[in-house]
């Protein structure tokens, strides 16, 4: 019985998608030549050669990707009036790095180091200079007591901020190439007997087998490797916080860089992970602890609140108390819609609003944000759209949405929000429950890097508990959290 | 890649049980039981959970006579294949209905309070589409989901304190099984007897599980947790209302 509803499952919901690793077939290495590399970056405007004619010496670089200070230092003072003798003992230095393969000389140069040809030989040389920003704050993760420092587009000084954080030789990296035009480097990071190797080796697969043409950023290359990509939650978290990252690879788990991507991504995540934030940490465990709690209510809330005013509104009247139904009445006495029509207007209104809000020049976008709200709260109650009571449920649950730290997860509940506020317009109280229990079953459905999505409420883990609902003191969270799977369970001592 | 086929463990099949065998005959259990049974009747309960447990340790013979080995293997070898197949059928009807027969009284319940003038047929639609969503997840997935339906729901076992105020004991009177209109016969019990239905969820639990996963300790548990959590609200209704009134909930 079981087997049949599997296959009708697999029938109705596969999307046909490959689960079979591709094998990349190695091409024969080619010897670089300076003709070869000139014909590569032909009709490349930013692309530049120099010639050093005293010591017979070639040099293409991307100027743009290269720091004046380097070029000078190891290009332009060493050759500028060396003989070929002096040039030959000059590349011999350990940052001329002797390379016989075309397609590495072209990747060097696209990653800013400059190719240097000289007599049948081809080296290169890292000149290269972060293009991007400086470290500064995330403007989508602020916290109030802890570091402000965040992840920039620049794979190299995020690896560098992260290093600062974890100060040990057991943090491993390795390096990917994603994507076949943009070939956009992945660096995966774990603490070596720590994390779980199996799950290591899994991800590599999984990354190695991502076929796609450029891949921009992190939240863009979970996608292509989770287990459930038609679910509407994420499975895998990503954060522009370096305390979260490192605090997440002491707790075993691993986590990912995109190179142009601000972002980092983090597995095996669970459902609760998202509803944690840095700042739980930095304060008191029962501030913390109340402080998650709140957002636990805010979910709650969120996700209900609309609904449950629809569905008591339309089917359940017997539930609200005598002295408020008076209120309610006359409220909704002017109101044309039934309350369902009522609550998904709002709601559409209020999601119009934000994503407009998001959208708008910082300049316009407050006065907008502000006059926004005032006209469509108060006008649209004085016209008899809709009663001040939905108005206050709809923002209230908009408010709660976003306690919640990760706006990709608040940004989901904001979707399933409207699939709970029909269901209760259309069978009331069962209707809100009957999807609650769609989402749920849903949710036990959903694993990241094999683990259960619900852990450690589904499966049950009592020690896990103790960081998920509430932040338990730091004298009881001693152990690492299940969900990595680690053979080294205890934090207080490192195997050197 | 390739998932770790996971074994149950003795939490998810206590929740299992639990969640199979707490069904909608909660609602008209203390009725049943003053109908069928009589005053005191919680004490006929009880003896039928006891029978109950005696049922499940029947199957935890068959669990340790197959070693372990599946229900449906059990069968094959013990049974042709002439006869094999028209009994799935007939077990696969039988609780088909028998579910179907449960959903339809649960949502006939909340048609009659709330949806008086929708379709039963269109809530008991929906209801399947939960149904089908459930059960084309495997065992452990269900397992999952049954372990946060559980915490969604028992804490309002802890509502009935509420009812403390006007509950007496006088009111169970000291008379044991008087006064059952249905009067005493095999049948009364048994349809007592049939809010038990759901440990029979442990027969395709077999091979789902390994030593460690204690099955029946779990089946156990679960079961006189279920037992605990009805016995509570059967008490509450003995203590609250009077025996005829009872009768006529």
């Amino acid at each position: 019985m079981m087997g049949f509803f599997q296959n009708l499952s697999k029938f109705l919901f596969t999307q046909g998608q490959s689960t079979e690793q591709v094998t990349v077939k190695s091409e024969k290495n080619e010897r670089p030549s300076h003709n070869h590399i000139l014909d590569q970056f032909k009709d490349c405007v930013d692309f530049q050669q120099r010639t050093y004619p005293n010591c017979h010496v070639h040099i293409l670089y991307l100027p743009f990707l290269v720091g004046p200070e380097p070029l000078k230092r190891d290009i332009v003072d060493p050759l500028s009036e060396a003989t070929e003798d002096e040039a030959a003992q000059i590349f011999k230095r350990s940052q001329y790095k002797l390379t016989g393969d075309a397609k590495e000389c072209v990747k060097g140069i696209l990653d800013g180091q400059a190719a240097i040809f000289f007599r049948d030989l081809t080296y290169l040389v890292d000149i290269s200079e972060p293009v991007g920003r400086s470290i500064s704050q995330s403007e989508t993760e602020t916290v109030i007591s802890g570091p402000h420092d965040g992840f920039v587009e620049n794979l190299s000084q995020n690896l560098g901020v992260l290093r600062k954080k974890i100060k040990s030789t057991h943090l491993k990296t390795v390096k990917f190439e994603v994507g076949e035009i943009a070939k956009t480097d992945v660096v995966l990071a774990y603490i070596d007997r720590i994390a779980d190797q199996n799950m290591v080796e899994d991800l590599k697969k999984r990354i190695q087998s991502i076929e796609s043409d450029a891949v921009m950023d992190s939240n863009m290359l979970v996608q292509l490797i989770d287990e459930n990509p038609n679910s509407v939650f994420p499975q895998f978290m990503t954060t522009e916080r370096p305390d979260a990252i490192a605090s997440k690879l002491i707790g075993g788990r691993i986590v990912g860089f995109v190179d142009g991507s601000p972002s980092a991504f983090v597995c095996p995540t669970n459902f609760f992970d998202f509803f944690s934030s840095p700042d739980d940490y930095y304060q008191r465990w029962l501030l913390g602890s109340a402080l998650r709690v709140l957002r636990f209510i805010g979910f709650l809330i969120t996700i209900s609140f609309t609904a449950f005013y629809v569905s008591v509104t339309t089917y359940h009247y017997e539930m609200i108390p005598h002295t408020m139904l008076l209120n309610l009445t006359e409220s909704r006495a002017k109101v044309p819609f039934p309350p369902l029509i009522e609550a998904l207007l709002m709601e559409t209104t209020i999601e119009l609003l934000r994503e407009a809000g998001a959208r708008l020049p910082t300049k316009v976008g407050q006065t907008i944000g502000i006059v926004g709200g005032i006209v469509i709260g108060q006008a649209a109650v004085q016209a008899g759209f809709t009663s001040n009571i939905l108005i206050i449920s709809v923002a209230t649950s908009a408010i709660a949405s976003f306690t919640i730290p990760s706006y990709i997860m608040s940004a989901s509940i904001r979707l399933i929000r409207f699939g709970l506020i029909i269901m209760a317009g259309v069978l009331g109280n069962l209707g809100l429950m009957m999807c609650i229990g769609l989402v749920v079953i849903h949710l036990a459905g959903v694993t990241n890097m094999g683990t259960s999505y619900l852990t450690p409420l589904a499966p049950m883990n009592f020690a896990d508990l103790l960081d998920t609902f509430v932040r338990g003191p730091f004298w009881g969270l001693r152990k690492r959290p299940s969900i990595s799977d680690s053979k080294n369970k205890s934090t207080n001592k490192m195997r050197k | 890649m390739n998932k770790v086929k996971e074994k149950l463990n003795v939490f998810h099949i206590t929740l299992l049980i639990f969640m199979a065998e707490m069904n909608i005959t909660l609602f008209s259990l203390p009725r049943l039981i003053a109908e069928n049974i009589g005053t005191n009747g919680w004490i006929g309960y009880l003896a039928l959970s006891a029978i109950a447990t005696f049922n499940i340790f029947l199957y935890w013979i068959v669990y340790r006579v197959g070693r372990g080995a599946s229900a449906f293997e059990i069968l094959k070898s013990a049974l042709p294949k002439a006869v094999i197949y028209p009994v799935y059928w007939g077990l696969a009807i039988f609780w088909i209905f028998t579910a179907s027969i449960l959903g339809k009284n649960f949502f006939l319940i909340f048609q009659m309070l709330s949806f008086q003038t929708t379709n039963p047929m269109f809530i008991f639609l929906l209801f399947c589409v939960m149904v089908f969503a459930l059960l084309i997840k495997d065992i452990y997935g269900i397992g999952k989901a049954t372990t946060v339906f559980f915490f969604m729901t028992i804490w309002t076992v802890g509502l009935t304190v509420y009812q403390f105020k006007d509950w007496e004991i006088v009111r169970f009177t000291p008379h044991l099984f008087q006064v059952a209109s249905q009067g005493h016969s095999f049948r009364n019990w048994m349809e007592v007897y049939s809010t038990f239905i759901g440990y029979e969820l442990a027969l395709f639990l077999f091979p789902h599980v390994n030593k460690r996963s204690k099955l029946f300790q779990g089946v156990f548990i679960g079961h006189w947790m279920v037992t605990l959590a009805q016995l509570a609200v059967v008490l509450t209704a003995f203590g609250f209302f009077s025996f005829h009134q009872i009768e006529s909930l």
